[in-house]
């Protein structure tokens, strides 16, 4: 090998070392985030786009999965403010000076729920009090996990005590049919309260207190947030043991 | 240290802690139902009408006849107006019954720098209380829709989750919060 040709392959490793370096240092700028978040059209923008370039300036942040967990977001159909209320978390997360890695497949736990349809408004507004009483994110994270697969046992249980959640507006077929919107109202109520019982130090075996717990619940909200026709029909069809077995499954 | 040293060790510290702190609980409960009180509608128009009334019987007979003849006549005048039509979607009772209620939070906090309220009507962000008089009683009236509300107050950055007020206590991510039924199926208004 001349001298020449060691020369050029030596400027020639170089200059590859040099271009790796650049794409694995490459950072998403606050402008990416700004377009972004603005094809979402979020009502608290400023706010969430401020924690995050805030997060740019720490090193590790996870700029570029936050990235992916926002172009995972915008496309889900449904009301913005649970989509925005997931970035929420993790700007209320950056705000208070904790990280954010340990919240974001939470983050995107979240978005398949939205995908799936699950009305988890409850689950974002339990983690956002968890942030506000300065928890930690991992307790966060695991409470969510608990609280979202509650709620689709919730749901299931009672596709298959034959409660059916039907469109808003379409044509009740049968009682048991629920309009979507009271459908949610009563899984979200009753998920709620088994995680209460359970988190509050609760056993899954203790099925009857769960459920006095829950017809308790039932029936003292008003009438504008569950019928009380609803809240008849669904604790005729569930007994003290579906709860049990919904809580295992939510602890396993 | 054997368990009960230690908790005859606490109980004798937290005795003494109450003991100090005990001349401050002195009025307490007169000041929280005095600012409670405040907070009740005045009786002022009641006052006002009484002093239209009549001093004499046959004074009075004469006002509540002319009273008598107007109320007739509006509900004639009336019943003409809004004959056939039907109630407008604004006297719905689902709508009506949705209308927000006028929630009190109220938490005693003597020499409390700062404090607030946080739940899930304010997405956990704080609202803040205020103790106009000074008296240690801080205030905050919160206007909610019907529904279960979990809440607590955060007093100079510290969590406080069991108000004697609420309706029942939840604990969540190792803390209390307070919950209030707001709307005709709860006892929060």
């Amino acid at each position: 090998m001349t001298r020449e040709t060691r020369r050029s392959s030596q400027i020639g490793l170089l200059l590859a070392i040099l271009l790796i370096t650049v794409a694995a240092t490459a950072q998403i700028s606050p402008g990416q985030f700004d377009y972004a978040l603005a094809q979402m059209s979020l009502a608290s923008h400023g706010r969430i786009l401020a924690a995050f370039e805030m997060g740019l300036s720490q090193p590790g942040f996870p700029a570029d999965q936050l990235m992916a967990l926002i172009h995972r977001l915008t496309p889900i159909p449904g009301p913005i403010e649970e989509k925005e209320s997931i970035l929420l978390l993790f700007t209320r997360t950056l705000e208070s000076g904790m990280p954010i890695d340990g919240l974001l497949p939470t983050g995107f736990e979240l978005a398949s729920a939205l995908e799936e349809g699950l009305p988890i408004e409850g689950i974002l507004l339990e983690a956002l009090k968890g942030i506000a009483q300065g928890s930690a994110v991992s307790t966060i994270s695991a409470g969510i996990t608990q609280r979202l697969t509650l709620l689709r046992e919730i749901r299931d249980l009672l596709f298959e005590r034959g409660i059916f959640r039907v469109p808003v507006g379409s044509a009740q077929s049968t009682p048991t049919a629920l309009p979507a919107d009271r459908f949610d109202r009563l899984v979200v109520q009753i998920a709620d309260a088994v995680s209460d019982y359970l988190e509050g130090g609760g056993r899954p075996f203790e099925g009857e207190e769960m459920y006095a717990l829950v017809a308790d619940r039932l029936h003292r909200l008003p009438e504008v947030v569950v019928l009380p026709q609803d809240v008849s029909l669904v604790l005729d069809r569930i007994a003290p043991p579906d709860l049990t077995q919904v809580a295992l499954a939510a602890l396993t | 240290m054997k368990p009960d040293e230690m908790e005859r060790l606490l109980r004798d510290t937290l005795g003494r802690e109450v003991a100090a702190a005990a001349y401050r609980l002195e009025g307490l409960e007169e000041r929280v139902i005095s600012e409670l009180g405040d907070r009740l509608p005045r009786q002022r128009f009641v006052d006002w009408l009484s002093g239209l009334v009549a001093p004499t019987r046959a004074g009075r007979a004469g006002q509540l006849a002319v009273l008598g003849a107007t109320a007739a006549l509006f509900l004639v005048v009336g019943s003409l107006i809004t004959q056939d039509r039907p109630l407008g979607p604004s006297m719905e009772p689902s709508l009506a019954s949705r209308a927000n209620h006028e929630i009190l939070f109220v938490v005693p906090a003597l020499d409390a720098e700062n404090v607030v309220v946080v739940g899930d009507f304010n997405a956990w962000e704080a609202t803040p209380l205020a103790d106009e008089n000074e008296d240690g009683i801080w205030t905050a009236s919160i206007p909610l829709p019907p529904g279960r509300y979990e809440y607590a107050f955060v007093i100079d950055g510290r969590w406080w989750g069991q108000d004697p007020l609420a309706d029942e206590y939840v604990r969540t991510f190792g803390q209390y919060s307070s919950v209030r039924y707001v709307g005709e199926g709860g006892d929060g208004a």
